[in-house]
């Protein structure tokens, strides 16, 4: 996403059922945050100063990490290290202590995955574009491309990190759920701090994380729909019948997180074959049956998120992974 | 969500259910994934998964715990048995190599 | 898909929804893993399932590529002690180990031994004193009526030193090489040997192969004896050689979560000079069971060996402690074949969830059990096999040499390792033998009331300490 000049303002707005919802744009998601409201809305009110204020911190923090591991800005954290592997090549870089948090947690996926999971395969993108389309690129593009990929031979050594030519490292798999973990954090000892510990719930672009159960003790309904009807193309795949769409669900979310992977919309059709979005950074081709969409609810959002990505990357195996976990999950194929 | 989002997706969101309003997410309710044990043990597959290797990693898990231990041992029993041989290579145990 | 709400509670234990089935191998092990990973990044309160996932920081060090190199050293000092004042060996070895970060290691070990005490000589018990001269023909010692006869003089200091490189060649292969050099100062060997390995399935198989060559230079003290020739007759030459090839074929394969098994064969092929320059046997009287004729002569080999074992070995993860099973199957082309069964078990004392970082103590039992070799004797009949003298005749290959004998072995051990933080760890191992070596049947005369092949009793006592640094 092109980064705004000047971000829109979060609002406001008191809902029905003793909340207020907060939402804003960021990371180019609608990200919004619903918390139990304390008596009626006045406007004007303590209260509602604040939800203001919490609104702020959890939309500052989310632009916070948005900022700094953007693909999309010249003045990100992971352009500077971009331009220091560039400029010296073979000379490491020292990361600050929460780049260096997240570049653990990568380095632990890519192992436990067997490499499936790989932080530095965002360059694929130069030769795959998802679009529907049967434009597949040509094997010779994709072996050049794929030889640039391959965190076994970044040089991570905490707190220097060392990138080789060519390659680029891209923590959009990871930047959504762990901002909705750390505006959960930074609420939590927000309430702390002024005695007013309210429920609440973050939903960043569909991944979420709420606070606890509400204050009677019952659960955050989420509603749920098959992503169909939200693209102007009809499904244009003709091997399969469409999805029904799903009788419209109910999640209860009592305390924890939900998230997902995958897009039913993005896959190359090539020969009545449905290549998925979803590559496999040690081949640089698609992940052989991968699902459409792989939703995992865990205790927090970063772990939701991983073992949803982990799944699509298993492909065949992905129900196989999710079940042995012991964690509720849903898998559209 | 994956690690490779190539356009940005705005999917509907979460609000609080009001009666016969439903809300959504992107969120496909797919059938109940399978048992994986029940897929594994039914056609025999043998070894695990790399995330499975946690306790194969161990050091109390590798083939020749103590490399030192085992040439010493190799040493007095050839030096007093006629058997000798058999020990071979590691292999197999450790997800970190 | 239910029409009901889900309920969903993901705290510390997630409840699966209703009709999922909850699996009994590989219970969340991604899940632990990752949950106690993302507590890390978050700082926030424990996520309560700690029970055995990975360590994240130790995981993704080791995952860590192109980091600095690390060393490892590895220091240890066994001392070896037979009763009966016998053999006494103390073998000090001290081995270092450097990985340059991206997998290549580079290792080094150095090892002394240190033998003094007495070994049997080969030659049977007797009513009376035995008097012999000593290998380097320069003394005589005495063997007590009664006891199996032993060379006192027997004292030996031995360097070791190993050079090994292993590199991995590609993501599923590796690769390693290594060179060694042993002295004493009757005895040279050098060494090299090379080995390829590679993974199948996810690591989940392991397919070895490996090549070693040996090459012994042999120089007695006093000469090589002549093979079969009458014993201290002072006729020889000077030294002799051996030469050795060994092929290796391994093939691991993890079974489950918890358990790893490793199947492998070993051929191993030796040309050239086998015997022991120091053994003896006696020509006894086929009546009255005393030395007669020539008395003694040298024993003598064949002049190649094949051998070929093959071994099991299966490793169990229980909840915390290990449980470590080997059995192996040996046999070769002198006759002999042998059986050993080893058991381990690994008990942790700590209560970490045995994640590797606590105090263990582990129970060690090995039961052996081999035949005779074909020209095994335990003495040499007058008129019978051998007849003394010029015109004499002798077996074409004898020996009484007790490793060749039928025999039982046990071993019984313990070991206690006690790891003092940062990768740091002290072991002591302390462990009793015993050869129970098979009465040869019909003692002729006097040597039918005489212990002819007693038991060996041995005791080891071992201590290590590794550290990285």
């Amino acid at each position: 996403m092109a980064a705004a000049a000047q971000p829109a303002a979060a609002l406001l707005q008191p809902l029905p059922g003793g909340l207020w919802r907060g939402s804003f744009e960021a990371m180019a998601s609608p990200c919004e945050l619903l918390m139990e409201r304390a008596g009626e809305p006045g406007l004007g009110s303590d209260d509602e100063e604040a939800a203001r204020r919490l609104l702020q911190i959890a939309c500052d923090e989310v632009r916070r990490i948005e900022r700094k591991y953007s693909r999309y800005r010249s003045d990100s954290e992971l352009a500077r290290w971009h331009r220091a592997a560039a400029g010296q090549p073979g000379q490491p870089v020292q990361v600050d202590e929460e780049s260096a948090g997240l570049l653990d947690l990568a380095a632990l996926c890519h192992q436990l995955s067997g490499g499936r999971f790989d932080i530095s395969s965002g360059v694929l993108r130069e030769v795959w574009r998802f679009d529907g389309s049967d434009r597949l690129p040509t094997p010779d593009a994709v072996a050049r491309v794929a030889a640039r990929v391959g965190w076994a031979r970044i040089g991570w050594q905490r707190p220097l990190l060392t990138l080789p030519p060519g390659m680029e490292l891209d923590l959009g798999g990871l930047g959504k759920e762990y901002a909705a973990d750390r505006v959960l954090t930074l609420l939590r000892a927000e309430g702390q701090r002024t005695s007013r510990d309210r429920p609440l719930l973050i939903n960043l672009g569909g991944d979420l994380v709420a606070s606890g159960p509400r204050s009677d003790g019952s659960p955050w309904y989420v509603g749920i729909e098959q992503p169909i009807g939200q693209t102007p193309q009809a499904d244009p795949d003709p091997t399969q019948p469409a999805h029904p769409a799903a009788p419209a669900g109910l999640i209860a979310l009592k305390t924890g997180a939900l998230a997902t992977s995958g897009d039913a919309r993005r896959f190359l059709l090539r020969d009545g074959v449905r290549h998925s979005h979803i590559l496999d950074p040690r081949t640089g081709w698609p992940v052989q049956g991968a699902p459409r969409s792989v939703t995992v609810a865990a205790p927090t959002c970063t772990e939701a998120g991983l073992l949803s990505t982990l799944a699509m990357l298993q492909g065949e195996g992905a129900e196989a992974l999710l079940a042995a976990q012991g964690l509720p999950h849903w898998v559209l194929r | 969500m994956s690690t490779l989002v190539l356009t940005p997706m705005r999917p509907s969101l979460p609000v609080l259910c009001r009666r016969r309003r439903v809300p959504s997410i992107r969120l496909g309710l797919g059938l109940m994934a399978l048992p994986a044990l029940l897929a594994l043990g039914g056609c025999g597959t043998l070894g695990v998964q790399p995330w499975e290797r946690d306790l194969l990693a161990k050091p109390s898990m590798q083939l020749t715990v103590s490399p030192l231990e085992a040439a010493a041992d190799d040493h007095t029993y050839f030096s007093k048995e006629a058997a000798t041989g058999g020990r071979s290579f590691g292999g197999g145990g450790c997800g970190c190599n | 898909m239910t029409t009901s709400p889900l309920s969903l509670s993901a705290s510390a234990e997630p409840s699966s929804l209703p009709g999922s089935t909850s699996t009994g191998t590989s219970t969340g092990a991604l899940h632990l893993a990752l949950a106690a990973a993302v507590t890390g990044l978050l700082g926030v309160g424990s996520v309560g399932a700690q029970a055995e996932g990975l360590k994240p920081s130790a995981a993704t060090a080791a995952t860590a590529a192109s980091t600095a190199a690390t060393w490892q050293a590895d220091a240890a000092v066994l001392l070896y002690r037979e009763g009966d004042g016998r053999v006494t060996a103390l073998e000090p070895v001290i081995s270092l180990r450097r990985n340059d970060g991206n997998d290549r290691a580079t290792g080094l070990r150095l090892t002394l031994d240190t033998l003094t005490g007495a070994s049997p000589n080969g030659a049977v018990a007797q009513p009376t004193a035995q008097t012999f001269t000593s290998p380097s023909g320069k003394g005589t010692y005495t063997t007590a009526a009664g006891k199996t006869p032993l060379n006192t003089e027997f004292r030996d200091t031995r360097i070791a030193l190993l050079a090994s490189h292993e590199r991995p060649l590609g993501t599923d292969q590796r690769g390693s090489f290594s060179a060694n050099v042993s002295a004493e100062h009757d005895f040279a060997s050098v060494g090299l040997s090379g080995s390829w390995t590679r993974d199948f399935d996810n690591k989940n198989r392991t397919l070895s192969l490996g090549l070693s060559t040996e090459f012994d230079r042999i120089n007695p003290e006093g000469g090589v004896p002549v093979e079969r020739g009458v014993a201290f007759a002072g006729t020889s030459k000077g030294s002799d050689s051996r030469y050795v090839v060994d092929l290796l074929a391994g093939f691991t394969q993890v079974m489950s979560r918890r358990w790893i098994t490793q199947v492998s064969y070993n051929l191993g092929r030796g040309s050239g000079y086998h015997s022991d320059p120091y053994k003896i046997l006696s020509v006894i009287d086929g009546s009255s069971g005393l030395v007669t004729g020539d008395r003694y002569i040298n024993e003598s080999r064949p002049r190649s060996r094949t051998r070929h074992s093959l071994n099991v070995q299966s490793k169990w993860h229980l909840t915390q402690d290990v449980v470590d099973l080997s059995y192996r199957y040996y046999r070769d082309d002198w006759g002999v074949s042998a059986h050993t069964l080893d058991g381990r078990y690994r008990w942790e004392l700590g209560s970490n969830g045995g994640s590797g970082g606590g105090a263990y103590l582990e129970p060690h039992l090995r039961w052996y059990r081999q035949s005779a070799a074909d020209f095994y004797r335990t003495w040499l009949t007058e008129g019978g096999e051998y007849v003394s003298g010029a015109a004499g005749r002798s077996p074409a290959y004898a020996s009484a040499d007790t490793r060749l004998a039928a025999f039982t072995g046990q071993t019984l051990g313990i070991k206690l390792g006690l790891p003092t933080g940062q990768g740091r760890e002290w072991t002591l191992r302390v462990e009793t033998y015993r050869q129970k070596i098979d009465q040869p049947a019909n003692a002729p005369g006097a040597l039918g009331s005489l212990d002819l092949t007693p038991d060996l009793k041995a005791f080891t006592l071992m201590v290590g300490y590794s550290r990285p640094f």
